[in-house]
């Protein structure tokens, strides 16, 4: 009997159509949410968001709109229903009666394979494709062509969705168990990302000068892609935006977007593979079973373990053990508390891999060798981060320090610049028992600081420290900013790093205002704002309040315009590897001549006058 | 037709399948007995290539049958544990399984509505009794019209009329079609009627494979009574004897041999009375069990 499913048919119009019949509330609620988070906002922006405001702002916004909020906010979706949808069409694998069904029908596993991820994938792309074209011709016919814009976001969200699926179909092959498989799936996107912030806490709470920051770790996170959900996320919401004047603009996407694209669809070919490989080895009978595929058992044994060790020990660390904050104390505790939870955790993971309390017979040899193992690693982990703290580097070995102060990104490359940060972060480490004790007050003002020197090795080291705003290193940071506020905050003006800037504020009706510089724009802005400020127009403490921090908690001034200026930051990286973005506040008056001179051109202040955000 | 070579299948270090050798003609319809977890309902899952053996061969025309489509699509399989999709009525279900089966005979399905009558075309299958989802199961896969069909407690929960009605429809397509049937049952009464080949399977192995006919043949059970004073145990060197029982003053012996043997044998003991009667399957299956230490016992709780 010749078989409708040979070589010659290699997909299955049935299990397609099946698929698509069975799960219509998913796709059908899929298309529903994006045709409200693209078409339908995309519609209301062009039509009724901004109504009385003429059509040279109304497009550059609608443009500007689909990078800032459409992309991100069709980001989350995505995510959610590559999993549902996966979760959905490879169920039957969760399930023994309904796996026996699908592998006894004269298909091959290659097959099955094939027409789920055809059934999956459709299920997304089909109605990506159709509100792509829709909001094309919408814009179309008010005149905008957001074919750009709008590629971007069917790219986007098609690489997206790929990975995505991709990988909660791997997760629903290597898991054979339909709950456990959506829930590995989620501590998985998380998995790098969530252990580097536990571990990073831990060292933290320990040790005084240790980093929490994520944002500071230098150099990208080459694994970051094993936590896609943060890696895709970054790279969009670090996008700049160009918007050219009289109707003619573009808009650009700096190239990170394409690392991740290429990393995306790099990555989704490697777990399609993957998935592929691993689901003609999976055994029928493993349906059901929390770990589907023989050899990966011990991975989820270890990975379990390891992780609970670490999550828990970080809560109870954060919670119940506050008062041993930076003493010898709290690391002999965490390493107990590592070394009991890792071998409960690991117990509990073969408990649930057999789904049995009675595992404890037959451990023996690789329970021994998990044990031996993570006691060495907590060793190293105590003693690598004891070392690590307590050294600074000098200046001969430094190329350059940026100091971020309350978030605040301050690069200096000069030697004798680099000499005083260095002592500044040697009079915080010497001070390190009066500034904890300090601390301990609850009327005491704080400040951050985080340091991180770019070595001539090519490496990075980087230090944060919570410290009383009085303190002597503080003090003396605040007089080396206001000595230098100009160059330290500015630093070239004619640079390429300024992106952008925009003014927004409410008027006398509760109106919403704002205006958005591109980059060219932003450097007249930055000249015109340096000269009123060397002119004496504005005192430091109101112009950048935010760079000292003995002012930190004065009001935000009154009757004055506040700008954000958006300039990126050369060799300080996102944890992808990619530049980071800072966002300056600055504030200016009427008496800022130069800079109110050139913004009149495109502001009313008039209109604005005393009813300031 | 079907063949197994010393096939082996092992559970978390335990042999479900502990090499099986089985054969099956083509066109005959084999019984496939033996006690709860003997491993029958495994070896069927090799069958249809839902379970890939860790060693040995399984072969459909000769053909490996894990990952073969082409084999696959002339197996109609119905498992103890019958799986369905959620709203799906059995329209729905044939359209599904015609999607699959290329020889799927549409006209067949309409004739057959008159024999399943029971069955609303419009209900969910979900919704329906455990008989009645059997019956639909059977329907489909009939219409598939399979060179082999596979079934794992195919009449469990059908009704003595339906079973027969299925047993019929299943028998028209052995002798019209060349059909060739494996069936694992434990209602060995009913196999008794159906089956040209039985083959009983305890611990992961075939302990026997026998034509119905020979194996009845081969085993018989004397019914005699002797006169006072003697010695059951002297039987013992004309007889291969497999169970005694004693009821009054008449022995029931189950030994080895045909009936005509074990008259000539025992009439030389001149018995007071004696007949010699075939034995059911059912008997065959537990007094061949009983020597692989699966007897009946007498047990008071």
């Amino acid at each position: 009997m010749q078989s409708k499913t040979s070589s010659s048919d290699f997909f299955n119009r049935t299990l397609i159509r099946k698929n698509r019949k069975r799960f219509w509330p998913l796709w059908v609620g899929y298309s529903l949410i994006m045709f409200w988070i693209l078409t339908a906002i995309t519609y209301l922006n062009l039509n009724l968001a901004f109504f009385g405001v003429g059509k040279d702002t109304l497009h550059p916004n609608t443009i500007d709109d689909i990078y800032r909020s459409i992309i991100p906010g069709s980001l989350i979706p995505a995510v959610i229903f590559s999993m549902l949808i996966a979760l959905a069409v490879f169920a039957y694998l969760g399930n023994e009666r309904s796996c026996y069904y699908y592998h006894s029908l004269p298909m091959t596993r290659t097959q099955l394979y094939a027409n789920g991820f055809v059934s999956g994938l459709g299920m997304m792309f089909v109605p990506n494709l159709v509100l792509y074209l829709l909001t094309n011709l919408i814009c179309w016919s008010d005149g905008l062509n957001a074919i750009k814009a709008l590629s971007t976001w069917l790219l986007v969200i098609t690489v997206e969705e790929l990975f995505f699926f991709s990988f909660a179909v791997l997760c629903m092959i290597m898991f054979g168990h339909n709950i456990a498989a959506p829930v590995i799936f989620t501590i998985l996107i998380f998995y790098v990302t969530g252990m580097q912030v536990l571990l990073n806490d831990i060292y933290y709470q320990i040790f005084f000068g240790a980093s929490s920051n994520l944002v500071s770790i230098p150099r990208g996170n080459p694994i970051g892609i094993i936590s896609p959900v943060g890696f895709f996320h970054s790279i969009i919401f670090y996008k700049d935006s160009e918007l050219f004047e009289a109707g003619v603009y573009e808009c650009f996407v700096n190239d990170g977007l394409w690392v991740v694209m290429i990393t995306g669809l790099v990555v989704s070919a490697l777990l399609i593979i993957a998935g592929l490989l691993l689901y003609k080895i999976r055994k029928s009978e493993h349906s059901g079973d929390v770990v589907a595929i023989d050899f990966l058992k011990p991975v989820f044994r270890w990975g379990f373990g390891i992780s609970f060790a670490i999550l828990i020990t970080t809560l109870i660390v954060e919670t119940l053990l506050g008062s041993l904050r930076f003493t010898d104390k709290l690391a002999v505790t965490v390493f107990v508390l590592l070394m009991v939870l890792g071998i409960i955790a690991y117990i509990a993971a073969e408990m649930i891999i057999k789904k049995s309390f009675r595992v404890f017979k037959g451990l023996g040899r690789k329970f021994a060798l998990y044990t031996g193992f993570l006691a060495i690693a907590a060793c190293v982990l105590l003693f690598a981060g004891s070392r690590a703290v307590a050294y600074i580097p000098e200046k001969e070995e430094v190329n350059g320090v940026t100091v971020s102060v309350n978030g605040y990104m301050l690069r200096f490359t000069d030697a004798e610049d680099i000499s005083r940060i260095s002592g500044f972060h040697h009079s915080i480490v010497a001070d390190k028992d009066e500034l904890i004790r300090q601390k301990q007050s609850s009327y005491i003002y704080t400040s951050n600081y985080s340091f991180i020197y770019d070595l001539k090795n090519g490496r990075q080291t980087v230090r944060f420290y919570n410290i009383p705003i009085d303190c002597d290193a503080v003090k003396g940071m605040d007089v080396f900013m206001k000595e230098n506020a100009i160059r330290i905050i500015f630093g070239d003006p004619d640079s390429e790093s300024y992106r952008s800037a925009e003014i927004s504020q409410v008027d006398q009706n509760m109106n919403y205002h704002f205006r958005t510089f591109y980059s060219e724009q932003t450097r007249e802005i930055v000249k015109c704002l340096i000269k009123d400020y060397e002119s004496g127009y504005i005192p430091l403490e109101v112009f950048a309040p935010d760079f000292l921090s003995s002012y930190k908690y004065t009001e935000t001034p009154e009757n004055y315009h506040r700008i954000e200026i958006v300039r990126q930051q050369d060799n300080v990286y996102n944890d992808n590897g990619l530049y980071m973005n800072t966002l300056y506040v600055l504030y200016f008056n009427d008496n800022c001549v130069n800079t109110m001179e050139y913004l009149q051109k495109y502001v009313n202040f008039d209109t604005l006058k005393g009813f300031y955000d | 037709m079907i063949k197994c070579i010393d096939v082996k299948k092992q559970f978390d270090g335990f042999y479900a399948l502990d090499g099986v050798d089985l054969h099956v003609e083509p066109g005959s319809v084999y019984g496939l007995v033996g006690p709860n977890g003997a491993g029958k309902s495994t070896l069927i899952r090799h069958l249809v290539g839902i379970y890939k053996q860790d060693a040995g061969e399984i072969l459909i025309n000769g053909e490996p049958v894990y990952e073969n489509n082409t084999i696959k699509s002339s197996i109609a399989y119905i498992p103890d544990d019958l799986f369905r999709f959620g709203a799906d009525n059995i329209d729905d279900m044939m359209h599904f399984v015609k999607g699959f089966y290329p020889g799927f005979d549409n006209e067949r399905f309409e004739r057959l509505k008159s024999v399943f009558t029971i069955i609303d075309p419009k209900k969910p299958v979900r919704r329906m009794s455990k008989g009645m989802q059997k019956q639909a199961a059977f329907w489909l896969a009939i219409c598939c019209n399979p060179q082999v069909l596979i079934l794992d407690e195919p009449v469990d929960g059908l009704d003595p009329v339906m079973r027969r009605q299925v047993w019929s429809l299943m028998m028209q397509d052995v002798s019209e079609r060349g059909t060739t049937v494996l069936v694992s049952s434990h209602n060995l009464r009913e196999l008794e009627d159906v089956c040209d080949t039985v083959g009983i399977m305890n611990k992961g192995k075939v302990l026997l494979e026998r034509s119905l006919s020979s194996l009845q043949g081969n085993v018989t059970k004397l019914q005699a009574a002797f006169a006072e004073g003697f010695d059951i145990d002297a039987l013992n060197k004309d007889f291969e004897i497999i169970n005694t029982s004693k009821l009054g003053s008449i022995y029931t012996l189950v030994v080895r041999g045909t009936q005509e043997e074990c008259r000539e044998k025992i009439a030389k003991y001149s018995p007071v009375l004696f007949d010699a009667l075939p034995l059911t399957l059912e008997e065959i299956f537990i007094y061949e069990l009983g020597g692989e230490d699966y007897a009946v016992k007498d047990i008071i709780l």
